[in-house]
């Protein structure tokens, strides 16, 4: 194969076809995408989920994670918070002519290790290729299908008063590893990014049939911007200040930073609310896996006017207002 | 309360607190880990980075620093946390 | 800590009790963050009142230096370095923000040598770095024109907006006012020195205490600030020991003094204030932007104008709050701000949104 992307790589000739048959059959290879039909064919359950997100990241590699890893994570993440098991995705990549094709291959070998950790296996795609200069490098959108197994329904998504507030580990580090890879920040050792397929452990809570409420990936605005999302006209969410999880060094480049680790995207956690006489037990269980074992109780709902705040260590309350804007690092 | 001032301040240099670092506007305390070339190795708790040392004299390695912007700004007292005490107890009066 | 902050509340509480309607001005825009992020009002009886003066240096930064910067990052050969906290401030329409969204080089850098590593990379181009700040930022930035005039850099220059805060409080405070005692900025006075506010006690007749940025710190400050109106003391006390000594630090304040000199300054909401302002000494004059830049400069005034009915001016003075404003929270938010004091992070506004009025 070439050593660059060419926009022939795109246009549905030899070059693609080599392609598809080089790279992308032998990372991914099942067979539903096999036969290679305008579309796969899977098998399911009469209500399935299904979503979709695109990813574009600078830099494409980071420490703990890559392009390739975050567009299966995302999507499989999204699928499991909604009480789904993740079975099928596809993988649909705009690449800039002159990209380079190991950089590709290396993508590519992380999609498909990515998949195979979260059991989805990629049953379609589509590849087209941009001239230089219309796409910085390349960016992929994955569309996910969920299933619901053994009786299981989908989450109402609905928080009540009472519920506690968990998180699965800590918060902030996929967020702080790309800004500060991006940045150049020379932190020693790098921080590293969590972004993971979190299927297992989301199945985890679902076998032990506890109840639970709602669950979400804190994606983009952080843990403040989901909390903002559960809230109603009804409730007040408040979170303890001291039992928010953030690993130390993450905790320091925040610092460093001025950022509040509240409003910093993750990739590796789910947030939960959950009716207080489960919240024990689904802690437990949390814990008891690895990617679990930070989990921590972190707040509870209350009956209210629609707030989140925030109960400080030093006992006073302080309003959580929503995130918005891209956050920028600050000095002064 | 000697104890907790203690504490506080320990804990306000990334010593014991379980986030290692407590925001302190944007001017962070660090210990200074090594000294090279003029830079400091400051460990933020477990997380090192480099800060320019051209606006103080005399640093050493294990000393306390003020670090804003990629400088550290000053050395901090580590007798402090007992003189602010005082300084409470005064005004109480 | 709790406990040790429970005595000191019942402390202001009884002092308070005696004294009637209080207000104290914090002139440090990470005070204003602190106390709002730790929610210290709660910790104050009703008759004590915060207020927040010009102690952040993106809000007080005058209009026609933002369009100096915007006009300065829009050019072709200029890469443009600034701190992020600059980036939303607008200038009618314009922001560095919106010239960064639509593909101009500007890069957004948590130090000034970065400036300096930017500059080598790309020997091609003008590197500019916008330097704002007060004493505690200033020095970080004769350090890196320093560091440019000892590597004989010669693509690297410094639009300058550095501020001092002493000439600014003079002002504010000295015909008057409601303000009963001065809150000081820690970390300024790391710079420059306890010292350096005595004039608060000693010509503006106000209790004065320099005071760091942890809750107990702040608590600790206003407890001694409420005793000396208790007692009728105008003293400045030094209540943030760790950081801060009575002379400053004397390598950066001979930095200082070796790169720029005093000069007149124009703050937003305050006017000119004299000797106020830090220039770049003859000495180091190739990398003054405002020099290298003069005839692309020459054309630039003010014409955006400030957004009607934007108060910021009056929150500057401490004269209003931000929820005084008309705009505040509707037509005015952190990510499409109308005035500085939102554009900020530091700002009185943005400091009220994010963590609630």
């Amino acid at each position: 194969m070439e050593e660059r992307i060419t926009l022939a790589h795109g246009a549905g000739g030899e070059a693609y076809r080599e392609l598809v048959q080089e790279l992308f059959l032998p990372a991914y290879g099942n067979e539903m995408l096999e036969p290679l039909t305008d579309a796969a064919i899977c098998s399911g359950s009469s209500v399935i989920a299904m979503t979709t997100d695109s990813f574009v990241v600078k830099p494409l590699f980071f420490p703990g994670g890559d392009l390739g890893r975050l567009c299966v994570s995302g999507t499989v993440n999204d699928l499991a918070v909604s009480g789904a098991c993740p079975k099928y995705i596809s993988v649909g990549m705009i690449i800039e002519a002159g990209f380079a094709m190991e950089t590709l291959r290396r993508l590519v070998a992380s999609i498909a290790a990515t998949a195979r950790e979260a059991g989805v296996s990629v049953v379609t795609g589509d590849t087209k290729v941009v001239e230089g200069g219309a796409a910085d490098g390349i960016f992929i959108n994955t569309a996910g299908i969920g299933v619901f197994l053994n009786g299981r329904k989908p989450l109402a998504q609905k928080i009540a008063p009472g519920d506690k507030i968990i998180i699965t580990g800590y918060m902030a580090s996929h967020g702080m590893a790309v800004l500060a890879a991006r940045e150049n920040m020379d932190f020693n050792p790098p921080i590293e990014s969590d972004v993971a397929p979190l299927s297992a452990l989301i199945d985890q809570v679902l076998q032990a049939d506890s109840a639970i409420n709602a669950m979400r990936d804190p994606t983009r605005g952080g843990v403040a911007a989901t909390l903002f999302e559960w809230v109603t006209p009804e409730t007040d969410i408040v979170i303890e200040e001291q039992s928010l999880p953030v690993r130390p060094d993450v905790a320091a480049a925040c610092a460093i930073l001025g950022m509040d680790p509240l409003y910093i995207a993750n990739e590796g956690i789910v947030l939960l609310s959950v009716p207080a006489r489960d919240a024990e037990s689904v802690l437990r269980i949390l814990q008891s896996v690895e990617r679990g074992k930070h989990a921590a109780i972190i707040g509870e709902v209350r009956e209210g006017g629609g707030s989140v705040y925030a109960l400080t260590e030093y006992g006073t309350h302080r309003r959580i207002m929503m995130p918005r804007g891209e956050l920028l690092p600050r000095i002064c | 309360m000697i104890a907790s001032l203690k504490y506080e301040f320990n804990r306000a240099n990334g010593a014991s607190d379980k986030t290692g670092v407590t925001e302190m506007c944007l001017a962070i305390p660090g210990r200074i880990a090594g000294i090279r070339d003029g830079y400091a190795e400051i460990d933020y708790g477990g997380v090192f980075k480099q800060a320019s040392l051209r606006l103080v004299k005399n640093a050493r390695v294990g000393d306390y620093a003020l670090v804003h912007a990629g400088f550290v700004i000053q050395l901090l007292d580590q007798e402090a946390g007992a003189e602010l005490e005082k300084l409470i107890a005064e005004t109480r009066g | 800590m709790k406990t040790e902050l429970e005595a000191m509340k019942k402390n202001i509480a009884g002092l308070a009790e005696s004294l009637g309607q209080v207000t104290i001005m914090e002139v440090c825009g990470t005070h204003t963050a602190s106390i709002r992020k730790y929610a210290i009002r709660e910790l104050l009886p009703g008759n004590v009142k915060l207020v927040s003066g010009p102690g952040c240096p993106v809000c007080v930064t005058p209009e026609q230096d933002i369009a100096a910067a915007i006009t300065l990052a829009e050019r072709e050969e200029v890469v443009f370095a600034c701190f992020g906290d600059m980036m939303r401030v607008p200038w009618g329409e314009r922001s560095l923000y919106s010239l960064y969204e639509r593909g101009k080089d500007i890069r957004i850098v948590t130090s000034p040598l970065d400036a300096l590593r930017i500059a080598r990379e790309h020997p091609g181009r003008e590197v500019v770095y916008f330097g704002i700040g007060f004493e505690t930022t200033a020095p970080l930035t004769a350090a890196l024109i320093e560091a440019a005039d000892e590597c004989g850099m010669e693509n690297l220059s410094v639009f300058c907006a550095h501020k001092t805060i002493p000439p600014a409080i003079m002002q504010l405070l000295k015909g008057g006012s409601s303000i009963a005692a001065l809150l000081c900025p820690g970390h300024v006075a790391t710079i420059i020195g306890a010292q350096a506010f005595a004039f608060v006690a000693d010509e503006l007749k106000l209790p004065a205490a320099v005071a760091g940025f942890e809750a107990y710190e702040i608590m600790a400050a206003l407890l001694c600030l409420l005793q000396m109106l208790h007692r009728g003391e105008r003293k400045c006390v030094n209540m943030y020991p760790r950081a801060v000594t009575e002379q400053g630090n004397r390598v950066a304040l001979a930095l200082l003094d070796q790169v720029f000199e005093p000069c007149d300054a124009i703050w937003r909401g305050l006017g000119e204030i004299e000797g106020s302002g830090l220039r770049i000494k003859e000495r180091y004059r190739k990398f003054d932007a405002a020099c290298k830049f003069k005839t692309v400069l020459g054309g630039v005034v003010d014409g955006a104008g400030e957004a009607p009915g934007c108060i910021c001016a009056r929150i500057l003075r401490g004269q209003s709050i931000p929820t005084d404003c008309p705009h505040f929270g509707g037509a005015c938010q952190p990510e499409r701000p109308l005035g500085p004091c939102m554009a900020s992070s530091e700002g009185s506004c943005a400091a009220y949104y994010r963590y609630g009025g």
